[in-house]
C-alpha cells in the first residue's frame, strides 16, 4: 500500500479521459491524424512523396482531359468542360476519404496487425479511423488546389470568384458525408473476412458513377436517378461547381433547384447519412467484439 | 540430368499456377467482385462519352480498355508486387531454398496470372458489350487474337522483369504499384485513341504492351481510321518488347541473385 501511494505520488493523479468525452474524440482524432500521416509519407522524403502523391489524381484529369478534346475538338472553354473538371477534382475526396478509412481496417488489421492494440486502447475507435484517414484527405486537398490552378492556368477553366462562400461551404458539408461513407465501409469491412478491398474500390466506383462526377446524372437512365437523388454527393458536387464555377448548371434537372434548396437538400441527406452511419458502425463495433474479430487475420 | 532439370521447373511452374488457376476460383464470388463491380468504372466512362456526344466506337474502346485494365491491375499486382508480398508472408525464402530455377516460379505466376485474369476479362467484355450495346467486326478476329496474344506475352514479361526489380525496393514497392495505375492508363490510352497524344508522348507509352496491343486490337475490331500506327508494325514491335522483356526477366533475376548475395537484405521484411 505504501509503494502504491509512492507511487500515485511520483506520477500524478491519471488524466486518461472519459470515454465518449469530446477530449477523447479529440485525442484520438488529433494521434491519428499524426499516425496516419507518418505511416503514409514516412517510406520516401517529402519531395518523392508529393510526386507519388500527386500522379494519380492529376493522371485521372488528364484522361477526362484527354476524352473532352478527342471528342468536342478541344473546347475547353465550353461551361460543360468546366463541369467535367472541377466535378472529377473534388471527387478525389471521395476517394481518399470513404475508401481511405476502409483502407485503414485493411493496413491496421491485416497489415500491421495492430488493430487489436488500438482497439483496446482508451481510443474511440471510429474516431482513430477518421483521424488516420485525415492524411489521404490532405494529400486530396493538396491534388485539387494543384489540379484547379493547373485548369484555371493552362486550360483557361474559369472559375467563379463570386461563390467562393457557397461552394467551401458546400464542400464542408460534402466531406461530413464523405466520412459517413467511409464509417460505413470501415465498420462493414471490421466484419468482412475477405473481398474488403473490392467492397471499398465498388462503393468508389458507384458513387463516382451516380453522383455525376463527370457527367450531368440526366444522361443516366431514368431508373437509377432516384439513386443519384439519394446521395448527398450529388447535391455536394452541384453545390460545389455552383460556387467555384458559376454559370448554368450542366444538368438540366439540378438545374431547376436553386441555390439554397441544393444546399438544403445537401444538408438534410448528409445528415440522414452521417446518422445511419453512426448506428451501423456502432452495431460493426459492438458484433465485432461479440463475435472477437478485432484480430482476424485473413492474410490478405 | 537434363530432363530432370526440366521436370522439376515445369511440375514448380504448375505448382505455382495452380494457385491462380484452381485455388482462388474455389470462391465462386469473384463472379460478381472481379467480373461483374468492374464494369462500374466502365459505365463511367462510356456515360462521359455518351454525355460529350462521341461516336459508338469510343464505347467499344472504353470496354476494351475496361477489359485491358484488369490484366494491368493482374501485372502490377499479382506479379510485379507479389515477391513483395511474399517476402512479408515468409514464402520468399522458401521458393529460393527449392531445387528450382526462381523463372519457373515466374513463369507459373504468368501462366496462371494469364489464366485467371482472362476468365475475369471475358465476364467483363460480354456484361459490358451487351449492356452497351458494343458491336465487334469479326472480319479480323483470328489476327486480333493474335496481336492479344503477343500483348500478354510481351505484358507478363514486363511483370516478370518487375517482380524481380521490386524486391530492391522496401515499401516503396507497394506506392510504386499504385503510382502506376492511373497514369499508365492515361500514357496508354485505355479509355482513348492512343492517337490523341502527342507522338512522343505514345512513343513513350509503347513502352508498356498494352499501348501497341490495345491500339493493334482495336484497328482490326473497329477499323483503322483511328489507329496510330499499322497494325504490322504494331505486332512486329510488340514481338521485339515480348523478347526484350523476358530477356530482362532473366536479367534482372541474375541481378536480384547478385545482389542478394553481397548485400543480405533481399528477404529482410518491413523494409
Amino acid at each position: 500500500m505504501a509503494v502504491e501511494t509512492q507511487a500515485a505520488q511520483l506520477v500524478g493523479p491519471v488524466t486518461s479521459p472519459r470515454p465518449g468525452s469530446v477530449r477523447q474524440a479529440w485525442r484520438s482524432f488529433k494521434w491519428a491524424t499524426w499516425l496516419g500521416w507518418v505511416s503514409e509519407s514516412n517510406w520516401t522524403d517529402p519531395w518523392l512523396f508529393f510526386i507519388y502523391a500527386l500522379a494519380k489524381p492529376i493522371s485521372s484529369a488528364l484522361i477526362v482531359l484527354v476524352m473532352y478534346t478527342v471528342v468536342a475538338r478541344a473546347d475547353v472553354t465550353s461551361p460543360l468542360f468546366a463541369y467535367l473538371y472541377v466535378g472529377n477534382a473534388f471527387f478525389q475526396y471521395v476517394f481518399q476519404t470513404s475508401s481511405g478509412m476502409a483502407w485503414v481496417v485493411l493496413d491496421d488489421r491485416e497489415w500491421n496487425r495492430t488493430l487489436k492494440f488500438v482497439w483496446m486502447s482508451p481510443v474511440h475507435i471510429g474516431w482513430y479511423f477518421v483521424g488516420r484517414s485525415m492524411a489521404k484527405v490532405l494529400v486530396a486537398t493538396l491534388s485539387v488546389l494543384v489540379l484547379l490552378v493547373f485548369g484555371w492556368l493552362v486550360l483557361g477553366v474559369k472559375l467563379n470568384t463570386v461563390g467562393w462562400g457557397y461552394g467551401l461551404t458546400a464542400f464542408a458539408i460534402g466531406l461530413a458525408a464523405c466520412v459517413a461513407v467511409g464509417l460505413l465501409l470501415s465498420g462493414t469491412l471490421l466484419l468482412l473476412a475477405n473481398k474488403g478491398d473490392y467492397v471499398s474500390e465498388g462503393v468508389g466506383g458507384l458513387i463516382y458513377l451516380l453522383a455525376g462526377a463527370v457527367f450531368p446524372i440526366d444522361v443516366l437512365p431514368a431508373w437509377v436517378r432516384p439513386i443519384s437523388l439519394g446521395l448527398p454527393h450529388t447535391y455536394w458536387l452541384e453545390g460545389i461547381r455552383r460556387g467555384f464555377v458559376g454559370g448554368e448548371s450542366m444538368s438540366p434537372f439540378l438545374a431547376q433547384f436553386s441555390d439554397g434548396q441544393v444546399m438544403l437538400r445537401l444538408a438534410a441527406i448528409t445528415a440522414i447519412w452521417v446518422t445511419v452511419s453512426l448506428l451501423w458502425f456502432t452495431y460493426c463495433r459492438r458484433r465485432v467484439a461479440q463475435l472477437g474479430l478485432v484480430d482476424m487475420v485473413t492474410m490478405h | 540430368m537434363k530432363r530432370n532439370w526440366l521436370e522439376t521447373n515445369l511440375r514448380a511452374a504448375w505448382a505455382r499456377a495452380y494457385v491462380r488457376i484452381v485455388g482462388i476460383n474455389r470462391d465462386l464470388s469473384w463472379i460478381f467482385w472481379e467480373g461483374v463491380l468492374p464494369i462500374l468504372s466502365v459505365a463511367a466512362y462510356v456515360f462521359i462519352y455518351k454525355a460529350l456526344g462521341a461516336p459508338e466506337e469510343y464505347v467499344g474502346f472504353v470496354v476494351l480498355g475496361g477489359v485491358m485494365t484488369a490484366f494491368w491491375m493482374n501485372v502490377l499486382w499479382a506479379m510485379a508486387a507479389n515477391w513483395f508480398f511474399e517476402k512479408h508472408g515468409g514464402n520468399l525464402e522458401i521458393y529460393f531454398q527449392s531445387p528450382t530455377h526462381p523463372a519457373a516460379i515466374l513463369l507459373g505466376m504468368a501462366v496462371g496470372g494469364i489464366f485467371a485474369t482472362t476468365l475475369r476479362a471475358v465476364i467483363l467484355l460480354v456484361l459490358g458489350s451487351w449492356l452497351f450495346d458494343v458491336r465487334f467486326g469479326t472480319a479480323n478476329l483470328g489476327l486480333a487474337f493474335l496481336a492479344f496474344g503477343i500483348t500478354l506475352i510481351a505484358l507478363y514479361g514486363l511483370g516478370m522483369m518487375f517482380a524481380s526489380l521490386y524486391l530492391l525496393y522496401g515499401r516503396e514497392a507497394y506506392h510504386l504499384s499504385n503510382m502506376l495505375q492511373e497514369p499508365v492508363f492515361l500514357l496508354s490510352g485505355f479509355y482513348f485513341p492512343v492517337k490523341s497524344l502527342n507522338f512522343y508522348v505514345a512513343a513513350f507509352g509503347s513502352l508498356i504492351p498494352l499501348t501497341l496491343g490495345m491500339d493493334a486490337v482495336r484497328q482490326l475490331v473497329f477499323g483503322s481510321e483511328l489507329g496510330w500506327l499499322p497494325v504490322p508494325l504494331e505486332l512486329g514491335l510488340l514481338t521485339g518488347l515480348g523478347i526484350l522483356f523476358l530477356w530482362g526477366a532473366l536479367w534482372a533475376l541474375k541481378l536480384m541473385e547478385r545482389l542478394a548475395k553481397r548485400e543480405g537484405r533481399l528477404t529482410l521484411r518491413w523494409q
